[in-house]
């Protein structure tokens, strides 16, 4: 009941941030951004011509007008057609979040959940070989770039001069099979570059948490090492790393597999946010700027919500 | 209730013990070589300022010296003749928190924060007494009437920021004592309590310790907590002993310098008014430069050369031991 009220009083002070959000991204992204009307246009246009494009665009209506149009657009989940292919926005978004979403929830996942693994190591071993390799290990995969790690992925995985076990682009999925033989190496490639700074935040936190009293306590009450990390370390440093895999959600979803998507050929959400930008395909960038700032508002609920489940301590008050 | 009752064995036996920590900036020996012994169902003192040892010396009874940067280099722990020195830490896991229990000073964060007592107890329980479920949790809450928690049975479910610092410090003796250890380590078990409380927690402490028949080993620097509640005290100074005593002696005659200078210096109700608590002039000797001799000399006012170049020996008398060329009470 506590919570179900949290989640409502949390939605209705959502609406402010998702309005913050939106009216800055329309001001930057719509009111300021490409007009499209020469590109429809021919050579020489008439004054009638050009008044007739803008009024279709809808670039002769007032800013107001425009972004309650959008806002209208965004509760309704109904943001016209792209500009570009004269695809239903909702029904592109429909076909690309999926794909997106099974190539990077693999790695996000198995990313994470190493890391805190790792971590845990790391930080019962501080200052032991083990951590220092983990550590060692942890700063190369940061210090590397993405890109490079793609590439290199590719041609060890990918190419004759290496294994040739998986494809190098291409998204061709009709079942479980065809589904790991296209994930596998972006997978890979993602957990390499987020293992090491998950590893390295989840050791901080870890560490920190490894020198508190109760830990002594449980060490003085004979706790297996195993016992003591995986559930009384563990649950006390849940906090932050929720709030880390959370709050880079959103993130991971629209954006983070950009690249990915790009160097693997594959038709997901960043893919098409990305030639919507170079495009200016503005109906779809509003959705996907929209659709963003509302999953933020609903990442942000349920943090706290799983704060609450974590520590016993927090009130949803 | 003398330090070598020859009839009784005792139950814990250090002998010769050195700890040593690699800082950086060199190598202190926390601990240079202390013995002593605990006998069965006795409680002893174990009293210094803060830095002298008195801590490390409980956490390597318990084989919890952080290592890195500490170890044991030298000496032995035997509790009822078996060597825990050395022990591999699977068999020194099955003694922590059932042979051996331990309180910690600060109740408010000794206890994990995110679990109910509840949990916490009955994980205690099912690890060394193999019981588990509705049996373990009953046993705990029994263990929770017993320190004189009111309502146990509801008590029990609540999580340690849901208690006052007296309740979480009587929770804690009651998880220290619900595997029935012979010996029980009170680090500083009231310091972090209001003054009242600390009565109702020693108190408690001491009436399960006749009940079920623990030793105790109080480690503390409050005199009057050991004045109280002990039989006997080890006075320690910059990580050795310098004097063991049983305490009516120990107060009424302190032998060793530091010990009489640690007695003078308890406030209390005097016939004539004076301007000036009496102190120990001086601070400890830093652990990386002791001196060569005595380390109690450069604050001792009976101190001469020979203080000054040769560590003195302990001395047995009358069931007191002392380490000191110039024991107060005789001719210097």
């Amino acid at each position: 009941m506590e919570t179900l009220q949290y989640t409502l009083r949390k939605l209705v002070t959502g609406i402010p941030l998702i309005l913050g959000v939106t009216l800055i991204s329309f001001t930057l992204m719509v009111h300021f951004g490409p007009d499209k009307t020469y590109d429809l246009l021919g050579k020489n246009p008439t004054q009638e011509q050009i008044t007739e494009v803008r009024h279709q665009l809808g670039y002769d209506k007032s800013f107001v007008v425009r972004y309650t149009q959008y806002l209208k657009e965004l509760a309704t989940m109904n943001f016209g057609y792209s500009d570009s292919s004269g695809e239903k926005v909702s029904s592109i978004l429909i076909r690309t979040m999926p794909v997106s979403l099974a190539l990077i929830l693999p790695g996000f996942v198995l990313g994470n959940l190493f890391g805190v693994i790792l971590a845990l190591i790391a930080a019962y071993h501080r200052g032991h070989w083990i951590d220092k390799i983990i550590m060692g290990v942890s700063v190369m995969g940061m210090s590397v770039s993405f890109l490079i790690v793609i590439i290199a992925f590719q041609v060890i995985f990918s190419s004759s001069q290496g294994l040739d076990l998986f494809p190098v682009r291409g998204w061709d999925v009709y079942s479980f099979t065809d589904y790991i033989h296209y994930v596998t190496v972006p997978t890979l490639a993602s957990i390499f570059v987020s293992l090491g700074y998950n590893t390295r935040f989840y050791r901080a936190v870890i560490v920190e948490e490894m020198g508190r009293d109760h830990v002594r306590t449980a060490k003085a009450f004979g706790a297996h090492p195993i016992e003591l990390l995986f559930k009384s370390v563990l649950k006390n440093s849940l906090i932050p790393i929720i709030t880390r895999i959370m709050f880079s959600i959103p993130l991971v979803v629209i954006s983070g597999s950009l690249l990915l998507e790009s160097y693997f050929g594959i038709p997901g959400v960043g893919k098409v946010t990305y030639d919507a930008i170079l495009s200016g395909d503005q109906p779809i960038l509003k959705a996907v700027v929209g659709l963003t700032a509302i999953m933020f508002v609903f990442t942000l609920i349920i943090n706290d919500i799983l704060y609450k489940v974590v520590d016993p301590r927090i009130s949803l008050k | 209730m003398s330090i070598h009752m020859s009839s009784k064995k005792p139950l814990l036996s250090v002998r010769d013990l050195v700890v040593e920590f690699n800082t950086e900036r060199g190598l202190v020996r926390a601990i240079d070589g202390i013995s002593f012994d605990v006998m069965p169902g006795e409680t002893m003192g174990l009293v210094g300022e803060s830095g002298c040892g008195k801590s490390v010396t409980s956490l390597a009874i318990l084989g919890l010296i952080p290592s890195p940067p500490g170890r044991i280099t030298a000496g032995s722990i035997q509790l009822n003749g078996r060597e825990l020195v050395g022990l591999p830490e699977s068999e020194y896991r099955k003694i922590r928190g059932s042979e051996i229990s331990m309180i910690f000073q600060e109740p408010m964060t000794a206890l994990n924060p995110v679990f109910s007592i509840a949990s916490q107890m009955t994980d205690v329980l099912s690890r060394h007494q193999k019981i588990r479920g509705k049996q373990a949790k009953n046993r705990a809450i029994e263990m929770l009437e017993l320190v004189g928690i009111p309502s146990p049975d509801k008590r029990i479910n609540e999580y340690p920021h849901q208690l006052s610092g007296g309740m979480r410090q009587r929770v804690m003796i009651a998880m220290a004592l619900s595997c029935n250890p012979k010996l029980l380590l009170a680090d500083e078990p009231t310091t972090a309590l209001d003054v009242t409380i600390q009565a109702q927690v020693m108190e408690q402490i001491v009436k399960l310790q006749h009940e079920l028949g623990t030793a105790v080993v109080l480690v503390t620097h409050d005199l009057g907590v050991v004045a109280e509640s002990c039989q006997r005290a080890l006075v320690m100074y910059a990580g050795r002993i310098v004097e063991q005593s049983p305490i009516i002696p120990l107060f009424k005659n302190p032998q060793h310098p530091y010990s009489a200078g640690l007695m003078a210096s308890i406030p209390r109700i005097r016939a004539d008014k004076i301007a000036e608590l009496p102190t120990i002039p001086g601070t400890v000797p830093d652990l990386l430069h002791l001196p060569k001799g005595c380390r109690f000399a450069e604050r001792c006012q009976f101190s001469d050369d020979r203080c000054h170049q040769e560590q003195p020996k302990n001395q047995t008398k009358d069931n007191r031991e002392v380490a000191c060329f110039h024991p107060c009470g005789e001719a210097s």
